[in-house]
């Protein structure tokens, strides 16, 4: 059964992998455009930045995916205790079958991509959020100007 | 399962990671340290001094975790130890990097405000 158990990590690697490379490239080639406007248009720092906030989103969601990656196995092991002329006889048996396999292969991947929409949701708000502070200070800058000129 | 084996993997991924990802900050965090101090030789000392202490906390931390693994008598656990050990080790290094980044913006903020109190 110890071969099944394999068979759904060798599925799940490439999937959580391909999952997050996916999500990442989409997000932050659109995200670059708020970054432009966060740094009112300094081509570099934006883009660095932006490059920054992608290591960093790569780091977290492929360490969760590994790091979560493990099957309990004493979910599906069954425990017998058997009295054999008088001497108790315990067995355990490892009932992991093609079922159990995309039960949980589909209920760790949908954990990971939950926490990547959530993920991708924190990020969404930080970028508003920059942006909104960016616009603020921006019209700050002009009015102490304009009160220079005066 | 050869415990050695599993080991040299180990110390393979985890160092080509931690190179990587160094090499990846070390380029583009010069922007963000450059808009904070204004001074290209001061920044590139900065630069230089927490990439050393990032190569230096990662790869202790690998060299620490090796004696950490737990039991490998099959296939199976071997890959569960080494995903575990890879994924805390790239959830600390997530962790480290957006700590880094916040600090950076925070030190940046605090700059910005003080030059908005002598402007005014």
């Amino acid at each position: 059964m110890t071969d099944l158990i394999v068979k759904t990590y060798i599925a799940y690697l490439p999937i959580a992998i391909l999952l997050t490379f996916i999500v990442a490239r989409i997000f932050f080639k659109n995200s670059k455009i708020f970054m432009l406007d966060i740094f009112s248009g300094r081509q570099e720092i934006a883009t660095s930045t932006n490059r920054l906030f992608e290591t960093g989103f790569y780091l977290l969601s492929l360490g969760f995916a590994l790091f979560r990656m493990k099957i309990n196995k004493s979910q599906f092991t069954t425990y017998k205790n058997e009295f054999v002329e008088g001497v108790r006889v315990s067995t355990e048996e490892l009932g992991y079958g093609m079922q159990e396999l995309f039960e949980t292969l589909s209920s760790k991947i949908g954990m990971l991509s939950v926490v990547l929409g959530i993920m991708v949701f924190f990020l969404m708000f930080m970028l508003f959020r920059g942006k909104k502070k960016s616009a603020a200070g921006r019209a700050r800058k002009e009015e102490l100007q304009r009160m220079q000129e005066i | 399962m050869n415990t050695l084996f599993v080991y040299t993997i180990y110390l393979c991924i985890a160092g080509l990671i931690t190179i990587q990802v160094g090499k990846d900050l070390h380029r583009n965090g010069y922007h963000l340290i450059l808009d904070l101090f204004d001074n290209e030789q001061f920044s590139k000392t900065v630069n230089n001094l927490l990439l050393t202490g990032y190569y230096l906390v990662n790869i202790g931390y690998i060299a620490i975790t090796v004696s950490k693994f737990g039991a490998m008598d099959s296939e199976v656990q071997a890959i569960e130890e080494l995903s575990r050990n890879v994924g805390t080790i790239l959830l600390i290094l997530g962790t480290l990097h957006f700590n880094n980044i916040i600090v950076l913006h925070a030190l940046s903020k605090r700059k910005q405000s003080i030059i908005n109190y002598i402007n005014t």
